[in-house]
């Protein structure tokens, strides 16, 4: 049964104990199939999180370049920071779905300084670009 | 209700109505996964169209830069994967932020779409943890094999 949450809602409030739809007191607890799913996500965040710090000690070993190792390091962070709150969600009990909202914010993080790093990295580069090329342009 | 659990019990697949607090958590976070993946296809589309445009000009970088044709070779096809990889995680992450997109603008199946983004997002974060490694394995070897095969003698 998949309606507007608006539509559910307002049968909710208004069906005097006999809406179809009601908003259970207290936490949910996810099954156990469903904290299988979430225990994969939280395995493969904390892989990723582990190969983004030895993606950082190589670029540290390889270049010094101590802006792309931080970029690293702060990405990586907030993936383990995810990984290890979906694991809570299957290893612990009665804060399931505040522990999946903590996730859900550290993984957001995560993808927000992606997204702002990698729009800084093309802003950069396509200036590199269109420099060389009113360069190129003006040298003809 | 005294007494009784107002969720069914383990085991069964009972649904949960997230609150307004937790579905603006939620779109958050499907927005900027969708975002996420929009970058991630660019990158895949930028990376193959580099890779066909260098495997095109292979002999003219490799006289331009000195070096032998199937070094430039393998290092640009080595772009190819990388170009893969970033369309197929794009697709992921874009899947996984309309999943959660789902939970917030429907009702009655909440639990099931969270489950899905999540197991879209799992497979994007299995991919790309298993490609980096690869690549960083593959750089490492490359990196010794170029840095053998052009070190000129000192005798």
């Amino acid at each position: 049964m998949v309606g507007s949450k608006k539509a559910m809602q307002e049968l909710g409030a208004g069906g005097g104990g006999g809406g179809a739809w009601q908003q259970p007191v207290g936490e949910y607890e996810f099954t156990e199939s469903e904290n299988r799913v979430i225990g994969k996500a939280g395995l493969w965040a904390l892989v990723l999180a582990i190969v983004m710090f030895v993606e950082a000690g190589a670029e540290l070993i390889n270049s010094f370049n101590f802006l792309i190792v931080g970029v690293y390091v702060t990405i990586g962070l907030f993936y383990l920071l995810g990984g290890k709150a979906l694991k809570a969600v299957v290893n612990t009990q009665g804060r399931d779905v505040s522990l999946m909202m903590s996730a859900l914010k550290k993984l957001r993080i995560a993808f927000t300084i992606r997204v702002i790093v990698t729009a800084i990295a093309a802003a950069v580069l396509l200036t590199l670009l269109g420099g060389v090329l009113v360069f190129v342009i003006l040298a003809v | 209700m005294e007494g009784t659990s107002p969720y069914p019990p383990p085991g069964s697949s009972g649904q949960y109505e997230f609150s307004a607090a937790e579905n603006q958590t939620i779109a958050k976070t499907a927005s900027l996964a969708k975002v996420w993946g929009v970058f991630a296809l660019i990158i895949g589309a930028l990376l193959l169209i580099a890779t066909g445009v260098g495997l095109a000009f292979t002999v003219d970088i490799a006289w331009d830069m000195g070096v032998e044709e199937a070094v430039v070779t393998g290092v640009i096809a080595a772009m190819l994967p990388l170009a893969i990889v970033n369309l197929v995680i794009g697709g992921l992450y874009i899947a996984s932020g309309s999943s959660l997109r789902k939970v917030v603008d429907t009702a009655g199946n909440d639990v099931t779409l969270m489950l899905n983004g999540l197991n879209r997002l799992a497979n994007a974060f299995m991919i790309e943890a298993i490609v980096s490694v690869i690549a960083l394995i593959g750089g490492i070897i490359f990196g010794f094999a170029y840095t053998a095969g052009t070190e000129v003698p000192t005798w």
